[in-house]
């Protein structure tokens, strides 16, 4: 009989046990199969993001401000300390907040010599980095590769600057030697570059010599190959290629790499680009075309946004 | 706040660390720490950090779990969302019902029936690809990913032992 009552003492009907013992099964198969239902979950999504919802673009463009900013997190939470400090010693006493000023000072003091020598420091390594600016291009900033968010799935790398320094889409990327990448995303303080190696590369392009006209495409690995040359094609291994500016997609002339091998099956090209030592890279735009006859503008001349004109400054 | 209030905060937020540790290593790969070359390739060290959670706390690391963390590394890696969720449950489906106390006691056990679940993930990884891509994707670079994946997994075990020394065992706990 006690069996019959429910743990509050109250007696419980055979139908609402019977509902309760069928609702646990249910619990208790799902939980069973539920790397089954998840994986078709996961396929759902795959099928949704072929889908190309607006949604999931906006959350993709988000994450990867997210991204950015928590690769640059590593300083952010010394200075988070160093300003609950600040705040909380000035709460105490102004004799001791006084002191504190002083010694402030005196590390201030320090904190300058520091800053002069980075900026000579600075001065030094931009210089010896010397990302060229190709005619017909102006620079609009200059940025760091902060992440790899692709894998090997895709052959891609996120910038800390976005549109917040004057990046857009279509943009070129380039290093001190060649064209890395263009820009397929952009967020408020980041951007997606998808580089020249990856299998969605195409590059209108004419190798430098033969004048042959080809599209470049990139292959997933470190050389990319030349497609729909023309039928006669008269360049040889060692020559240059560049890009056509077919499409106007990308400037003409940008220096991309050069012939590495060449036979009846494929003709494979060496990018330029120095990846071991890739850091920092330059991000391009294309200078409009003169009116006939008008003044031919120069990168100067040519309106830039404020942080983009202050890394020129610098 | 009482006293049990603040117990359970507390376990509440060691629970979470394994998830935590998860994302951490999600973070990690993101970081490309191994240069920036098209055909270097680092190992998927979330993949280990799941199954080393999947063995030792499954009751903490469901198969929820790694599909939460596929798709949040989906999402900051702007790429097609299920890819990873697909790769990280590869683990709890092979574990399936293997009893979980005999991989909790040995480490070289753990690190053999590691072989076959990357080999399996990295197959899978390579097919999504080429299906998502819809042409074929080189191989050697997911294979690589995968050796690199399984040589790495003791120094991954070895640093979260004391991470996983600091969450209690609950009574419930299966696999102990």
């Amino acid at each position: 009989m006690a069996r019959a009552l429910a743990p509050g003492g109250l007696r419980v009907s055979p139908i609402r046990r019977d509902r309760a013992t069928s609702w646990r099964r249910l619990r208790e198969a799902a939980r069973r199969r539920s790397t089954g239902l998840l994986a078709l979950a996961a396929l759902a999504l795959l099928l949704l993001a072929k889908a190309d919802i607006k949604l999931l673009g906006y959350l993709a463009e988000r994450t990867g401000d997210l991204l950015a900013a928590v690769a640059e997190l590593p300083a952010a939470p010394l200075a988070a300390v160093r300003r609950a400090t600040d705040t909380l010693g000035s709460l105490l006493a102004l004799e001791e907040e006084n002191a504190r000023l002083r010694e402030e000072n005196r590390r201030l003091v320090h904190w300058q010599n520091e800053a002069v020598r980075l900026s000579v420091q600075n001065a030094a390594l931009r210089e010896a980095l010397k990302i060229p600016e190709p005619p017909g291009t102006r620079r609009v900033t200059t940025a760091r590769i902060v992440a790899d968010p692709g894998g090997l799935f895709v052959h891609t790398r996120l910038i800390d600057a976005g549109r917040d320094r004057g990046v857009a889409k279509g943009m070129p990327i380039v290093d001190g030697y060649g064209l890395v990448g263009r820009v397929v995303e952009v967020g408020e303080r980041s951007a997606r570059v998808l580089l020249i190696t990856d299998f969605n590369s195409k590059i209108p392009v004419v190798v430098a010599g033969s004048r042959d006209q080809a599209i470049l495409e990139g292959r997933n690995g470190p050389l990319a190959e030349l497609r729909f040359l023309p039928m006669d094609p008269s360049f040889s291994v060692g020559d240059r290629v560049l890009t056509s500016g077919g499409g106007g997609l990308l400037p003409p002339g940008l220096p991309i790499g050069e012939i590495v091998r060449a036979d009846e099956r494929r003709v494979l090209v060496k990018p330029f680009v120095d990846w071991d030592r890739l850091d920092l890279v330059a991000v391009l735009d294309t200078l409009p075309v003169p009116a006939p006859g008008g003044a031919v503008p120069t990168a100067e001349a040519v309106p830039v946004p404020a942080r983009a004109a202050e890394v020129r400054t610098r | 706040m009482s006293e049990t209030g603040a117990h359970r905060l507390d376990l509440a937020a060691r629970r979470s660390l394994a998830f935590a540790t998860a994302l951490l290593a999600v973070l990690f790969d993101l970081l490309r720490l191994v240069g920036q070359s098209p055909d270097a390739v680092a190992p998927l060290l979330s993949l280990a950090v799941v199954y080393h959670w999947s063995v030792q706390r499954p009751d903490l690391f469901t198969p929820s779990s790694a599909f939460l963390l596929g798709v949040v590394r989906d999402l900051v890696g702007q790429l097609p969302l299920g890819l990873h969720a697909l790769t990280y449950l590869t683990v709890p489906a092979a574990l399936g019902r293997v009893p979980r106390a005999p991989l909790q006691r040995s480490l070289p056990l753990t690190w053999a029936t590691f072989v076959p679940i990357a080999a399996s993930a990295a197959i899978l990884r390579w097919g999504l690809a080429a299906l998502v891509r819809w042409e074929p994707m080189p191989a050697r670079a997911f294979l690589v990913e995968a050796v690199a994946t399984v040589v790495l997994y003791p120094l991954v075990a070895w640093l979260l032992g004391p991470v996983e020394r600091a969450i209690p065992r609950t009574p419930r706990a299966p696999g102990i």
